[in-house]
């Protein structure tokens, strides 16, 4: 065995080498390799079904997604499609609601006929969805959903092998977020949330990782605001009366808009600022429906991140990808458009490697793969199919270079630091992790 | 310290509860007239944002975009009265909730089209803010409330005070002797519902500066106009503006002492309420 690599590995370790030209729209490999392919198509059509919201209060998030997947469709099928067949996407509308996606998702397969699944905005949502997959014997790439239930329970306790997330979790929203405030001055840390589980899960686990890493902190003050709240100034008033001096928050969207531009006003901001900022940690900050929104508002010196900043990583390939996504739909890209974008060309990637569509070859091609996409070198782990990447927090800077505020002092930590490895019972982050990699 | 916090808290309630009064008295008002619970109510505050941000992109005055988004709103509120939901007077309720659910999804649709579905922002108004007991206040939420203040002395006016009023007010207490003396119910219809779609569209207006329009932005207020219009009782107006005011101030007491409650606060309110009194706090009109 040793020495000799089987057919498959060879082909997955040529996958892994030509990964990064592979994704950037050229093939891989020789010509030679590429006819050879050609003779050998596998359908008439590659067909996948991107499930996201298209409509109600959140239906800018399908959009999002949709500039990722179909400029990846159109690069993909300009550049002679999946092993010469072409690509389609067919979108449906998941309402954000669990048994609609579920509906979906089966009509997809079953009618549409599709061989792959991606997408998906919402936690719960993404937990129903979960359920039916193995049923449906077709993989779903996750691009949005957070939660790490899915991942943590779905996948690794319960061995649901059919999905896989190639976003980045709550790790960002809670651990990573620990890491930066840890470096702040700030000791009395009050947190505004959603009041859902994304907001608890966060702070829960921005709270026990800050603690181990800076015993001296105190948590003085919560606020739990509904999804659609207007007015923040009850719970903004609240948290003052607390005299904080660190607000973490993972309020997004459209609640977002409306929590920050509250805070400039009551003060919250003022509250919080120390020499270099202010101590103001925003996760989902930097998406980009947000950056948009509060282009001229929101404070500088504020740190934010998102699931992947267009800014980061520094790769041609990451490059490319912004400039075609800014050609094409006049916007930077938002994550969940990245995470999407790189969905379909994973899957690219994955039938031309395995030249088949048998789902249990594709589990095992893709557990432990490491691949290249815009949001950098992405590792998909084996015991719970969560990808493994690194987003950097930075500070809101104006720049008048750019239509959105762009990140300065980006701070990042690798991303296996600061990930829950298996069995999920630890928090982060693992012991000895460098000092920041200033980018 | 304490006693500081509260009077924030009582002050940033009380903003609060001026715009659920706005809006949710438009609806109580069109109920109490035509009896038609109005689901589309929430798409006119939409519609009354969006208009707004129109207007204030083509002129820059702010108070002239709000004076004229509320009264555009108005229009289509009759449009849509007149044209539809007045065949639905003499049908049984759910006909007119299917009929008004439709709307909603249709303006929401028509935002959509027009507008996208980012949800877009005005700029800040920079207005500034009072500093008080240490602490800043936006001057906005000041104006809010004295805006909800005077519009209910408005309608008081309105209600007690003209002619229309007493028509009104005729046509609610006996429908068939006052349109027996020569009222005519089909204009007071149309000007009901011009009146209750006006005060949706400034409520959503006058939400604006303070938060995003977006195509989702009617579901919340709908949900609160309801809480409101049914805890003080279907119809009633002194009642909408008491409930507002509970609703306004309890959630802004809440969020201080009762962080991890603030979702159920309106609805344990509600139901409080409601078993001491089924009726509303003041009945039904």
């Amino acid at each position: 065995m040793k020495g000799k690599q089987t057919r498959r590995e060879f082909l997955r370790n040529l996958g892994l080498a030509g990964a990064g030209v592979l994704v950037c729209g050229a093939l891989g490999g020789t010509e030679a390799l590429a006819k050879e392919k050609k003779k050998k198509k596998l359908k008439k059509k590659i067909k996948i079904g991107h499930i996201a919201i298209f409509s109600g209060p959140f239906g800018t998030y399908g959009e999002l997604q949709k500039r990722g997947s179909k400029l990846a469709e159109e690069e993909i099928n300009a550049a002679g499609g999946i092993m010469g067949s072409p690509v389609e996407i067919v979108y449906a509308d998941s309402k954000g609601k669990p048994a609609e996606a579920t509906k979906q998702a089966r009509r997809l397969v079953e009618s549409e006929g599709v061989d792959f699944l991606i997408g998906i905005d919402s936690s719960g949502v993404v937990l129903g969805v979960s359920e039916v997959m193995p049923e449906l014997n077709k993989l779903l790439f996750v691009t949005h959903a957070a939660t790490h239930k899915l991942t943590e329970e779905k996948v690794y306790k319960k061995g649901n092998k059919h999905v896989f997330r190639l976003a980045a979790n709550v790790y960002q929203d809670g651990i990573m977020a620990a890491i930066v405030a840890s470096r702040l001055p700030a000791k009395r840390w009050a947190c505004v949330h959603p009041d859902y589980a994304y907001g608890y899960d966060s702070w829960d686990l921005f709270k026990k990782t800050l603690k181990k890493l800076r015993p001296d902190v105190e948590f003085v003050g919560e606020a739990w605001a509904k999804i659609g709240t207007t007015d923040f100034k009850p719970f903004i008033s609240s948290i003052l009366d607390k005299k904080p001096d660190g607000i973490h928050t993972v309020e997004w969207g459209v609640d977002l808009f409306t929590f920050v531009r509250q805070s400039i006003e009551m003060g919250l901001f003022d509250q919080v600022k120390y020499d270099g900022g202010y101590a103001w940690i925003n996760p989902m900050g930097y998406s980009i429906d947000a950056m948009e929104a509060l282009a001229k508002e929101y404070p500088e010196g504020a740190w934010v991140s998102g699931r992947y900043v267009w800014s980061y990583p520094p790769t041609p390939l990451n490059a490319h990808f912004v400039k075609a996504h800014y050609k094409k739909w006049k916007h930077f890209p938002a994550y969940s458009g990245t995470t999407s974008y790189t969905a379909v060309y994973l899957i690219k990637q994955l039938v031309e490697a395995t030249e088949t569509l048998d789902v249990d070859t594709h589990i095992k091609f893709l557990e432990d793969l490491t691949f290249y996409s815009p949001l950098g070198r992405v590792h998909l782990r084996k015991e719970d199919h969560q990808a493994v990447y690194e987003v950097p927090f930075g500070q809101v800077k104006r720049d008048s270079k750019f239509p959105i505020p762009v990140l300065e002092n980006l701070v990042a930590v690798p991303a296996e630091m600061y990930y829950r490895r298996p069995p999920f019972d630890e928090v982060p982050p693992y012991t000895g992790y460098p000092p920041f990699t200033k980018v | 310290m304490r006693f500081e916090s509260l009077i924030f808290q009582l002050l940033v309630g009380l903003s609060t509860a001026m715009l659920y009064w706005i809006v949710s008295v438009g609806l109580t008002f069109t109920f109490g007239v035509t009896r038609v619970l109005n689901f589309a109510h929430g798409s006119f505050y939409m519609l009354g944002a969006y208009f707004t941000l129109a207007l204030h992109s083509l002129t820059g005055n702010f108070v002239l975009s709000v004076v004229g988004a509320s009264l555009l709103v108005g229009t289509v509120g009759v449009l849509c009265e007149r044209g539809l939901i007045r065949f639905s007077y003499l049908l049984p309720v759910p006909f007119q909730l299917v009929l008004t659910f439709g709307l909603v999804l249709v303006f929401e649709d028509v935002v959509r089209f027009f507008w996208g579905t980012v949800p877009k922002m005005m700029p800040s108004l920079g207005i500034g803010t009072v500093k008080m007991m240490g602490r800043r206040f936006p001057l906005f939420s000041f104006y809010l409330i004295a805006i909800g203040c005077l519009i209910g002395f408005f309608l008081y006016l309105l209600i007690n005070r003209t002619k229309w009023g007493m028509m009104i007010r005729a046509m609610i207490s006996d429908y068939e002797l006052a349109t027996a003396t020569g009222i005519n119910p089909e204009v007071l219809y149309a000007t009901a519902f011009f009146l209750g779609s006006f005060l949706a569209g400034l409520g959503g207006a006058l939400s604006l500066p303070i938060s995003a329009a977006s195509p989702g932005m009617g579901e919340h207020i709908i949900i609160y106009s309801f809480i409101v219009t049914v805890m003080g009782g279907l119809g009633n107006i002194k009642g909408a503006f008491v409930s507002s005011l509970i609703i306004g101030v309890a959630e802004g007491i809440g969020a201080l002492y009762f962080a991890d409650l603030t979702m159920a606060i309106p609805y344990l309110v509600l139901a409080a309420i409601l078993v001491v009194k089924p009726e509303g706090i003041f009945g039904e009109v």
